[in-house]
């Protein structure tokens, strides 16, 4: 047993904090021209000429005793700036640890001592595989997976259980690796926040403090939370994804489930539910689970399909597993890649395949019942045209443009949003969670053709979408674009890892690409002349502007040492070789990002050589922060002046008509009005009618006595709404006109059509229309018959 | 819906000719109720930089179906090399390197555009040494339509000494071709020995050469000077040679050249393709009467595509000399088919408001024709923007045009750029340095639209900073492409604003003379436009019908549709939300049958028949009047009933049209 106390070992220990520079304009990351607290004012920067642009070794601990760690990866910066939780190894002991930027000390999350030329735990209770930390604004929160069981009365099985550290309690090496049986002094039915733990268990079921059950009885399988994104800012709330079946949701919930834990509430919600298509609404812990072709899918993408395992083994030069879900800072929405979408969230009757992936959405704070939402796709249900089509399957290929039901990705059937298998599948949001960063392989379907690599390998682009200016209508930008006609690696390297600032004003990310053919965001640094190892990018979205992060401390490109290559082959073939894992501050001037770079500051001494590149976790990474450079302020006070008015017309105050006499009796009246008001129409004829005073000398003298005179014959009135649809009015005579109206010729008659709206003259046209009856067959038979008779007689 | 009335209208034409434009108008559209465009002068998008990198700015082109593209330069491993930002589908483009074969520096690049998103390049780059001095070559490259990447470099000019001032001017016909005007000094006066006499301090010995680019190659034209005996005033931007180009491949090419009498003059050539044709002066030499002894400079051409040219240039006042003070001069030479095509017609004054007398500054002119000769040009009047309008009859009137010249130009020259294009409907885009209200730099952008309207914007970007050089790319439709260098250098910032017009005036199609209600259709043309693809919108009386998208006619329902003169328009929308409306155009409609009055007097009746619209076809009017008696053939009709009694009268009759009706009417008759 070693003696040395951890907080001076720790103590001791530095990772290497590193400014880079990159030429650009306005803001870039780079050597702080003064402390981050003093930092410009909010208005537009400008760049300086940078002759001493490199990296700067910001602090080191403490004066001769620091120690580099073995590796460091998936590094996540508190919203403050001033904590960055890590995930490495430090002196032969590994797990999670988080450093003070303001001091340098490195003090431990979760850690365990490591078996010595081995990665393997020297206790089997201990948290030394502890991995994907996320952290709170404050730092004081930090979240992360371990099957290790540091709530021992509430943690009862050895699966992969995602735990909450507070940083405010301290904890020894010892009590991790042999945690008490004690209860801690917040859990209780007093307790009302995750105050006093040292170690909450937030993979617990609803409404109590014990953990998650899982079947199977696996050590690899059970829950999992997302690094860097899984944690609210105020570190009350985490998400997590179950990768074994579990009783989150009854008994037997299935794997592949996204739930979150309010610590506050000590309540777990299924997030991942299925959609009740009748209301839309979501169905409160009714989990997703799909068989297809022997597998069953979850509600969330996993490349393999099924669970992945844990801790994730051996990965140097690659990412953690793209499984989990990310949660927005204000711990309102909760966004995952998706499977199963057919029974999350709406899609075409006929879009029901369950391995179709597809990042989803959905606002946990607007209550139980809010529907889970679709960030894009590859149709578009949601539009009123594709409603109304009865359209229930996109053709084939997946790109019809004119199609009502055609969403912004062109997806073949059976594929996906997101097919590939080693990316960071997870999509990112900002702190409202409206802004939703994603990584996609399709392509949208206004590109066209994707240089033949559509669906090859893992060429994917990065995109944004605003949740709250395009709610429905899935409108994405494309942030990148895969380049033709340069060689395939400089222009469609994967992106592999990728990051929004809170504010969600910037992203970064990181590939080996070095050609970026997009004119907006534009690239203003200097490119690589070939493709190298993973460099980290930073799209400003105030400048429009993509600016590459990392170079080494000469300028160059990252580098470490690799094996000999022949001329035109990747030095660096992992497209994740590099950096990886970047995460702003709340105020965006910070980024914290690990990468395997030997040459990012002087005297990076924890590089392996060559020859051991795929042996162990120890792949050379380290995390570093980089600072937002803010240039003095030139703001030009530009403008535009509104658009002058494009020219109009104006509805001319006139009444068109025109009369169409029906068979039964009555005159279709056509109208077309120049506004809304209201229309009435009347038909007068000349009738003929036995006068009353040849009525009377009838009866005195026997005389029968008919005038003709002019009558009222039909009238109908309509209000109009619209001017823009052709208004039809009915005049229908009464029945006692139905003779004249059955007569060769009709009943001849004159409509006056009139038109009024407030404010306006009353318009008023007069048609000539002619009422034309068609005698029934019945009535013509037995008038036939009649005439007949008549004849015989 | 938008309106737009005929009063407004004249109100409108009003407020142009008491130029109180804008504000008149602004007011007069929000009192109608009218249709605001989405966008016109976007905002300055950066397309590279701020870095050290940026190193020069080459131009801007922009071809008639909105492609283009921005040529600058910027330092690659130290060296400077030609990059250019295509412009395409309304966007830039991320930018791509020129001379990707050539390992030297390249300057002087200069950019045009042609249809389909063809572009050329020129640029000049060493290519040896001689008695340990670079010796330059003028290389060209083009990138074809569909293309993503530069062929390889083509030598335009083999060798253009040393390259000093060689200022190319580089102009692209919508077809193709292109022509590039540029100078070789082959000798300086520092001390070297030359057997051209250099007639005044700072004279060189300097060629203008002109180059064709026939769409697949370079073909030299040589040296155009009109006298090679004769030596040069030292080459500045001011007095760099210009050449415009048809679309036919005819160009004109104008350029400073001392007379007899060493006073430095304006002269010009047309270009047949690979053919030079005989030189023509354009300055006037005398004012008044009185000699003018002063170097002229500044030229600047502008070519329709019927071939007049339009030449400004700025006229010098000396000491003695019979103007006021500097001018800017107008000449105009018709096109070679035109009576008077031989020669200029003569040089003119174009702006007699310059205040400070012979004391007075201004700039370089920036003129630009349309295809019907009407012209535009921008000069700095004392620091004032001013624009010159008119045509071949005359100038039209001048115009201030807003914010003033101000700023600083990064090369050693001391005048501000400006820049100015022409819709071919009126107005046109200026550009020119200016800076904000607190005195930082930024580009004034001016919009005048055929209406009369104004939009006005102050673009920057980048790390701000003083203006280097800007230039406006021309669609030919109203659109410009302004493309400028901002910052100083090493921390340059190449920037460009889209200014858009709207759709060019369209002609439609109405059926001549009366129609029925069923054949009422309207057609129309495409409307020019940048902007596409366009939407289209017919409307009716003032009311907006439904029309289908990518349709160029439509059959108007004739439900409805009354009888009488109907105004058609059709108002066609581009993809920023600008209209044009066409001209009205009268729909005769008749579907009515004639109208038919029947009058009982006693017991004579009269009938008459009558068609306001499409006129009676009396050979179809007949009467039968109930009591055995009828008549046909005629438009009135008077009979007299024998016995009282109800008489059923029914009167058949059509139009012109076929509109035929059978009215039936009983009448009492005493």
């Amino acid at each position: 047993m070693r003696t040395r106390s951890l907080p001076a070992l720790l103590g001791a220990l530095w990772v290497a904090l590193l400014v880079v520079c990159a030429q650009a304009p306005a803001d870039v990351f780079g050597p702080p021209a003064r402390p981050s607290s003093e930092s410009t004012s909010g208005e537009s920067n400008t760049c300086c000429l940078l002759a001493s642009a490199g990296n700067v070794l910001l602090s080191a601990g403490e004066e001769g005793t620091s120690q580099q760690a073995q590796y460091a990866h998936d590094p996540a910066i508190s919203g403050n700036g001033r904590y960055v939780a890590f995930d490495g190894a430090i002196g032969g002991i590994s797990g999670v640890w988080r450093r003070d930027l303001q001091t340098g000390e490195v003090q431990p999350v979760a850690v365990g001592r490591q078996v010595p030329g081995s990665e393997a735990c020297e206790s089997a209770h201990a948290p030394c595989e502890a991995e994907l930390p996320s952290i709170s604004a404050d730092g004081n929160y930090v979240s992360f997976t371990t099957a290790a069981p540091l709530a021992a009365l509430e943690d009862h099985n050895s699966a992969p259980d995602v735990y909450v550290r507070n940083m405010g309690i301290p904890v020894g090496l010892a009590e991790m690796e042999a945690p008490s049986a004690q209860r801690c002094e917040a859990e209780g039915p007093q307790a009302v926040e995750p105050a006093r733990c040292a170690f909450t268990l937030a993979s617990a079921v609803n409404g109590g403090t014990e953990g998650l059950s899982y079947e199977g009885g696996s050590s690899s399988y059970g829950s999992i939370a997302a690094g860097r994104s899984a944690i609210s800012a105020d570190g009350s709330k985490v998400a997590f994804v179950t990768t074994a079946i579990s009783n989150l949701a009854g008994p037997a919930t299935p794997s592949l489930q996204v739930a979150v834990r309010d610590a506050t509430s000590r309540s777990t919600q299924l997030v991942s539910v299925e959609r009740d298509p009748a209301t839309g609404q979501a169905i409160p812990g009714k989990p997703v689970l799909v068989n297809e072709g022997g597998i069953a899918y979850g509600a969330v993408f996993s490349p393999g399909g099924g669970p992945p395992l844990f801790p994730s083994q051996n990965r140097p030069y690659a990412l953690a597993p793209a499984v989990g879900a990310s949660i927005s800072g204000d711990g309102s929405t909760v966004a995952w890649m998706g499977r199963d979408v057919f029974k999350q969230a709406p899609m075409l009757a006929q879009e029901n395949v369950a391995s179709y992936a597809e990042p989803l959405w959905r606002r946990i704070g607007d209550g139980p019942l809010a529907a889970t939402q679709r960030i894009t796709g590859g149709s578009e249900p949601e539009n009123p045209g594709c409603a109304s089509s009865g359209e229930t399957l996109l053709p084939e290929e997946g790109r019809s443009p004119g199609d009502p039901c055609q969403g912004p990705f062109a997806i073949g059937h059976g594929g996906g949003v997101y097919v590939a298998q080693n990316l960071n599948a997870i999509p990112q949001l900002s702190a409202d969670g409206y802004t939703v960063v994603f990584l996609a392989t399709a392509q949208l379907v206004e590109r066209g053709a994707n240089f033949g690599r559509g669906a090859e390998g893992e060429a994917d682009d990065i995109y944004l979408a605003n949740m709250r200016e395009h709610p429905e209508r899935k409108v994405v930008r494309a942030l990148t674009e895969l380049a033709g006609g340069v060689s395939s690696h400089a222009g469609s390297a994967p992106i592999v890892d990728f990051g929004v600032s809170p504010d969600g004003r910037q992203i970064a990310f990181s590939t080996q690409r070095t050609a970026f053919p997009l004119g907006v965001p534009t690239f203003v640094s200097r490119a690589a002349a070939i493709p190298g190892m993973a460099e980290l990018f930073d799209i400003d979205l105030a400048n429009e502007t993509l600016t590459r992060v990392t170079s080494s401390f000469e300028g160059g490109p990252s580098e470490h040492p690799h094996q000999t290559v022949h001329s035109g082959e990747p030095p660096y073939p992992s497209p994740a070789d590099g950096a990886q894992s970047p995460s702003f501050s709340s105020d965006g001037n910070l980024i914290a990002f690990s990468s395997t770079a030997s040459n990012l500051v002087y005297g990076d001494g924890n590089t392996p050589p060559p020859s051991r590149n795929s042996v162990g976790s120890a792949d050379g990474a380290d995390a570093f922060a980089v600072e937002r450079r803010q240039f003095p302020a030139l703001p030009v006070e530009g403008y535009v002046s509104a658009a002058p008015p494009n020219p109009g017309v104006t509805p001319e105050w006139r009444l068109g008509v025109t009369a169409r006499s029906l068979s039964n009796g009555s005159v279709m009246l056509y109208v077309t009005a120049p506004g809304p008001g209201t229309l009435s129409a009347a038909a007068d004829g000349g009738v003929p009618v036995t006068a009353a005073r040849a009525r009377r000398a009838k009866r005195g003298r026997g005389r029968r006595a008919t005038i003709v005179v002019t009558r009222q014959l039909a009238s109908a009135s309509h209000g109009v709404s619209s001017p823009d649809a052709v208004q039809q009015l009915v005049l229908t005579p009464p029945a006692r006109f139905h003779s004249l109206a059955e007569r060769s010729n009709g009943l001849s008659a004159s409509a006056r059509i009139t038109f009024s709206a407030p404010g306006h003259p009353r318009l008023t046209e007069t048609i000539a229309l002619t009422f034309l009856r068609r005698v029934p067959a019945h009535r013509a038979r037995r008038a036939r018959t009649h005439a007949k008779g008549g004849h015989r007689r | 819906m938008c309106a737009e009335s005929l009063s407004r209208r004249r109100l409108r034409g009003a407020a142009r000719r008491a130029a109180l434009v804008a504000p008149a108008l602004a007011t007069v559209a929000l009192a109608f109720n009218v249709c605001r465009a989405d966008a016109v002068i976007m905002p300055a998008v950066p397309i590279d930089g701020p870095s050290e990198d940026i190193v020069g700015f080459g131009g801007v082109a922009m071809a008639e179906d909105g492609t283009g593209g921005v040529v600058y330069l910027k330092r690659v491993g130290g060296v400077a090399h030609v990059f250019v930002s295509r412009y395409v589908g309304g966007r830039f483009l991320a930018p791509i390197r020129v001379d990707t074969e050539e390992p030297f520096a390249a300057s002087q690049p200069r950019i045009g555009a042609g249809e389909g998103g063809e572009l050329v390049v020129v640029w000049t780059t060493p290519f040896a040494t001689e008695k340990e001095k670079p010796v330059q070559e003028l290389l060209g490259a083009t990138l074809g339509r569909g293309s993503a990447s530069f062929g390889p470099a083509m030598i335009v000019d083999g060798d253009i000494r040393e390259g000093t001032g060689t200022s190319p001017y580089l102009a692209m016909s919508s077809t193709g071709q292109a022509d590039v005007v540029y100078r070789v000094v082959q000798e300086t006066n520092e001390g070297q020995r030359t057997s051209i006499p250099l007639r005044s301090p700072g004279d060189v010995v300097e060629q203008v050469r002109v180059a064709h680019f026939n769409g697949e190659r370079w073909i030299g034209l040589g040296a155009i000077n009109r006298n090679a005996g004769i030596s040069m005033r030292a080459p500045t931007e001011a007095n760099a040679p210009r050449i415009a180009i048809g679309p036919t491949g005819n160009a004109i090419v104008v350029w400073q050249e001392p007379d007899n009498e060493n006073v430095a003059r304006i002269w010009a050539r047309r270009i047949f393709r690979q053919s030079v044709n005989y030189v023509m002066p354009v300055t006037a030499a005398t004012f008044n009467g009185a000699p003018i002894t002063a170097d002229a400079d500044a030229p600047s051409v502008a070519f329709s595509r019927t071939g007049q040219a339009e030449v400004a240039y700025r006229q010098v006042a000396g000491a003695g000399s019979p103007l006021p003070g500097p001018r800017i001069f107008l000449n105009i030479l018709p096109d070679g088919e035109s009576e008077n095509g031989a020669s200029f017609s003569g040089a003119k004054v174009a702006d007699s408001q310059v205040p400070g007398g012979a004391g007075a500054a201004i700039g370089r002119p920036s003129i630009d024709i349309d295809e019907k000769q009407d012209l535009r040009l921008l000069y700095d009047s004392g620091g004032t923007p001013r624009v010159v309008e008119g045509n071949d009859r005359g100038l039209a009137g001048t115009l201030t045009l807003g914010p003033p010249f101000v700023g600083s130009q990064l090369s050693p020259a001391t005048e501000l750029p400006s820049a100015s294009v022409m819709n071919p409907a009126g107005g046109g885009v200026s550009a020119w340095a200016s800076e904000d209200r607190h005195g930082r730099n930024a580009v004034a952008v001016r919009e005048d639209f055929p209406s009369g309207a104004v939009q006005t914007a102050l673009v920057a970007g980048g790390s701000g900073g003083p203006i280097g050089d800007l230039a406006v790319g021309r669609s030919g439709l109203g659109d410009g492409l302004v493309a400028f260098q901002q910052g100083p250098l090493g921390n340059a910032a190449i920037l460009a604003a889209q200014v858009t017009a709207p759709p060019v005036s369209f002609a439609i199609t109405v059926p001549r003379g009366w129609v029925k209600p069923a054949a009422a259709e309207v057609r129309w043309e495409a409307a020019p436009s940048a902007n596409g693809p366009l939407t289209y919108a017919v409307t009716l009386d003032g009311r907006r019908l439904p029309t289908p998208h990518g349709v160029f006619s439509v059959r108007i329902d004739p439900r409805g549709l009354g009888d009488g003169t109907h105004p058609v328009q059709v108002l066609a929308t581009d993809i920023y939300g600008q209209s044009t409306l066409s001209a009205i155009s009268p729909l005769h409609v008749a579907g009515r049958a004639p109208a038919v009055t029947v009058a009982v007097q006693g017991r004579s009746v009269v009938v008459r028949v009558s068609d306001r619209y499409a006129g009676l076809n009396v050979h179809r009017v007949s009467v039968t009047f109930g009591d055995g008696q009828g008549g046909s053939g005629r438009k009135a009709f008077r009979h007299r009933f024998a016995h009282a009694g109800l008489y059923s009268i029914v009167v058949r009759s059509a139009d012109k049209l076929g509109n035929a009706g059978v009215v039936h009417r009983v009448v009492s008759v005493r």
